[in-house]
């Protein structure tokens, strides 16, 4: 991690070769290097040496050494500089002027290299710091990585969640449907056991002929068939009494809530939906879980329809007006398949289905839902393609 | 149809059920007696004469399958036929393996029913007469004195009268005489017939144990 920042990192002045020798070494070679110059030069400029390569030994011995090593290099570049210069007069004497001017240009030279040398410090520093940073930064990134693959892997637990959940829903819905047709069949079998039996006891007595015999299996056929069609009013009547539970109901609320359920699923399937509600629809007395049941059978429908569609935008749309004459119109409509024409009369028809695992109980439910609200069910091909369903209902006041 | 007096009977909760089986078989000439539930039908005094259950599967309580299982371990013979209103194969194979006469699905038709319970009176009046004519040979075996007894036992190995006097410590006039009294009083007429009544009633095997 270091590593990498520090070649991230580009600063000015960076140390490069000078870095590699300790600091000390480093001004005391300055210091040799200012006196070649020096020596080198004094055949060049005869009479008035220069002095700026033992300022710049200072200045660059303080700039990458430190204080320390200026320090070094101020001491021998001094007294060397100083001979060089009296070596030059003529009169090998020193003025006071000149001893000032150079010292002057001396402690210039330290204090800009031991500045310098600060600035680095601060540098190194900020380096340090922006390292740091950069690594803090790493981390930071790492665990945003590691949250949002938790946030991923939570949703998918999430979606498996809720198949699992909508899975064991249907099927205790068909369990319970099965077992309810189990114990209606029978009640009915049972009474339709004895006709079938007394039905056939009546014609051996027609045969022998004892017309009185025959008279009392005919009359126990009539009492057991009466006693199915008993049965029959009784599971009719159970269900009616299931639907008597009546409470005021807002269609939008209710519909809010089928939508809301459905949402995953709308969202899935990329599906748009469209909705217009009139804002000043009625309360209705009805059974919200029941009519709830309704909508999600129509809108489940329409997005098993949908989920063949690929060359358009999937689309439903839900309206809800009041009408005229004091009911409600709910139009529930898709783009999807449709359904084929000779299916149409006989869509509402239990066990009557077009998907590969369906029973064909929904259709069929849902009519007896809203009927059992004083309503109807229609279903009509949308166009250009596609189901459209339109459920009225009372807003209230009469009893269905 | 019947030249004795057979008992069905029938356990059904179902009264409609009971009723329409009750005239069904009156019409055939059959008795019938019913009940609504096992309990019942154990707390009855069945008459010794021939007789089947035909036993509803659905039973309030135990299942007529485990009901017959119980009949079966109390060892109460009855032939059984099984009318049910949901049937399965391994519900069928169930009843019938454990030797239910017929496995019939409501609503039947009336002749599916009575040939089943015809068989079954059949079955039950064939297992009556063996054990008759077994009870019978019992009481005639009870006639026979210890000697008698003894002197049978070899005699039905197959071993001559000499050999027998031989092993009982006796005369071969004295075992012919024995012979000729469990001849007549077991109604065998020959040593063939005896034989025969021996195995029937395991004489041999109980006696050499």
């Amino acid at each position: 991690m270091p590593s990498r920042s520090a070649e991230n990192l580009e600063l000015p002045f960076s140390r490069g070769l000078p870095a590699a020798l300790p600091p000390y070494a480093l001004a005391l070679l300055l210091v040799g290097l200012a006196l070649a110059a020096t020596l080198a030069l004094q055949t060049v400029f005869v009479g008035r040496p220069p002095m700026f390569p033992f300022f710049a030994a200072v200045a660059a011995a303080a700039w990458f050494g430190g204080r320390g090593p200026g320090y070094l290099a101020s001491t021998l570049a001094l007294p060397l500089g100083l001979y060089f210069y009296a070596a030059s007069r003529p009169d090998h004497g020193l003025h006071i002027r000149d001893l000032l001017l150079f010292l002057f240009f001396g402690s210039c030279a330290f204090v800009g290299g031991a500045l310098n040398a600060r600035r680095q410090v601060a540098e190194d520093g900020l380096r340090k710091a922006h390292d740091a940073l950069q690594i803090k930064a790493a981390e930071l990134q790492h665990s945003n990585e590691a949250l949002i693959a938790e946030m991923a892997e939570r949703r998918r637990t999430q979606e498996s969640l809720e198949h699992t959940r909508n899975e064991l829903a249907k099927v205790s819905r068909l369990t319970t449907m099965a077992e309810m047709a189990a114990s209606i069949a029978h009640e009915i079998n049972q009474p339709l056991t004895a006709v079938v039996t007394n039905a056939d006891t009546c014609v051996r007595w027609l045969a022998k002929p004892d017309i009185d015999e025959a008279r009392e299996a005919a009359q126990r056929v009539v009492r057991d068939a009466e006693h199915a069609a008993q049965v029959v009013a009784r599971v009719r009547a159970m269900v009616r009494h299931a639907l008597a539970e009546r409470t005021p109901v807002s269609l939008p609320t209710c519909l809010d809530e089928v939508l809301s359920l459905l949402q995953p699923v709308l969202a899935k399937q990329a599906v748009v939906l469209r909705q217009d509600i009139a804002p000043d629809l009625p309360i209705i007395p009805g059974d919200r879980i029941q009519l709830q049941q309704v909508f999600f059978n129509l809108i489940t429908n329409a997005l098993e329809s949908l989920s063949q569609v690929t060359d358009r935008v999937c689309e439903i749309m839900i309206s809800a007006q009041r009408t005229a004459e004091n009911t409600i119109k709910i139009v529930l409509r898709d783009n999807g398949e449709g359904f084929a024409e000779d299916v149409l009369p006989r869509l509402f028809d239990s066990f009557i289905t077009t998907k590969p695992h369906g029973m064909g109980m929904g259709l069929a439910i849902c009519r007896g839902i809203v009927e059992a609200h004083g309503g109807t069910l229609v279903a009509s091909p949308a166009d250009p393609s596609g189901a459209q369903f339109t459920i009225t209902l009372p807003t209230g006041g009469e009893t269905p | 149809m019947t030249e004795d007096d057979a008992i069905v009977y029938v356990i059904d909760d179902d009264e409609a059920i009971r009723e329409a089986l009750n005239g069904l078989l009156r019409s055939v000439g059959l008795k019938m007696l019913g009940f609504s539930a096992p309990r019942e039908f154990l707390a009855y005094h069945r008459a010794d004469t021939p007789s089947c259950l035909v036993l509803d599967v659905r039973l309030p309580g135990a299942s007529g399958l485990e009901f017959q299982r119980e009949l079966a371990n109390a060892r109460e013979r009855i032939p059984i036929i099984f009318i049910t209103g949901h049937g399965d194969i391994p519900m069928s194979v169930r009843a019938m393996k454990a030797g239910a006469v017929e496995f019939l699905t409501k609503p039947f038709r009336d002749q599916d029913l009575l040939d089943a319970i015809q068989s079954a009176l059949t079955r039950d009046r064939a297992w009556r007469e063996q054990e008759r004519s077994l009870a019978d040979l019992r009481g005639r075996l009870d006639l026979l004195t210890e000697r008698e007894r003894q002197v049978m036992a070899i005699l039905v190995q197959g071993q001559l009268n000499k050999q027998i006097g031989a092993v009982l410590g006796t005369t071969e006039s004295t075992v012919k005489a024995h012979r000729a009294q469990i001849m007549r009083k077991m109604q065998a007429t020959t040593l063939a017939d005896l034989i025969r009544m021996a195995h029937r009633l395991q004489f041999g095997e109980e006696e050499a144990a």
